[in-house]
């Protein structure tokens, strides 16, 4: 049996995991939230692309402010965003700004399912409808679907 | 989900055909992850294991559907029933499977959208 400090340290262990897992998904959003600016900067001015991408980095703003509240609700202190952030490839024209916009989802998709695999069901159900709302907006970049988004080791036929 | 492509296919032609098969090919991908992760009680091995989405002969699109534009529509409906379906499953799931079945539910999510716009473009 379990002692009250036992559980007390348990509860705390498993908010401590909360905010980290969280804190993974604040960062992977604010990087998304950066790297749309420079996805939206190199697609054709009032284009249905670049419009898109204004649609994208808001949702991404709406769930960074979510995200935020949800730490500091568990008494942790949300991480302020980077200035800048490395870009997996240099940004010079649309294709590699779609191809940018791809990789933010998938990196957004996978740290969510971080929250996923925490034992708290209302944290669970939040990071499966964030790695939802992420894989739509890859494959609509993308233009085709992926069979495990955000399990990057999983590889259809591999 | 697979047997219900199956029969989709039957009914499509051309494009929508080749859309409809790609997402049966994930679908495919999602039973053997399934199958490998799962631990059929023994005994239990002559029977086929059954996964925990897409019910094969129920829900919207198992009947009664006739026409591509159709047969598109039960496809979308019944990838976003099994999408939802698999996010109320996840409490109850180890933490690796919970993953496992957030990550079928986004991709059926997309399979939908990816049929509605296919279906919207005929």
């Amino acid at each position: 049996m379990m002692s009250a400090s036992g559980r007390a340290g348990q509860a705390r262990s498993s908010q401590q995991q909360a905010i980290a897992k969280l804190q993974d998904a604040l960062a992977a959003e604010q990087a998304a939230s950066y790297g749309y600016g420079v996805v939206g900067a190199h697609l054709p001015q009032g284009s249905a692309r670049q419009g898109a991408a204004t649609a994208d980095w808001v949702a991404h703003m709406r769930v960074t402010d979510e995200l935020v509240a949800m730490i500091s609700s568990r008494g942790g202190q949300p991480a302020p965003a980077a200035v800048a952030y490395q870009l997996p490839e240099p940004v010079q024209t649309a294709t590699a700004a779609v191809a940018l916009a791809v990789f933010l989802e998938d990196r957004v998709a996978q740290a969510y399912l971080g929250v996923v695999a925490l034992p708290d069901s209302g944290l669970r159900s939040f990071g499966a409808q964030q790695v939802r709302a992420a894989a739509l907006r890859a494959a609509a970049w993308r233009g085709s679907t992926q069979a495990f988004p955000g399990l990057l080791a999983i590889r259809p036929n591999g | 989900m697979i047997a219900r492509y199956a029969s989709a296919l039957k009914q499509l032609t051309a494009g929508a055909y080749i859309a409809a098969r790609a997402v049966q090919a994930e679908h495919v991908a999602h039973l053997a992850q399934l199958r490998s992760r799962l631990v059929e009680p023994s005994g239990a091995r002559s029977s086929p294991v059954n996964p925990p989405h897409g019910s094969l002969s129920d829900g919207p699109g198992a009947g009664g559907v006739n026409g591509p534009h159709a047969v598109l529509g039960q496809l979308e409906i019944a990838e976003q029933a099994a999408s939802d379906r698999l996010i109320g499953e996840l409490a109850a799931l180890p933490p690796s499977l919970a993953q496992l079945f957030a990550s079928i539910a986004a991709s059926e999510a997309t399979h939908a959208e990816y049929l509605r716009a296919d279906r919207r473009a005929r």
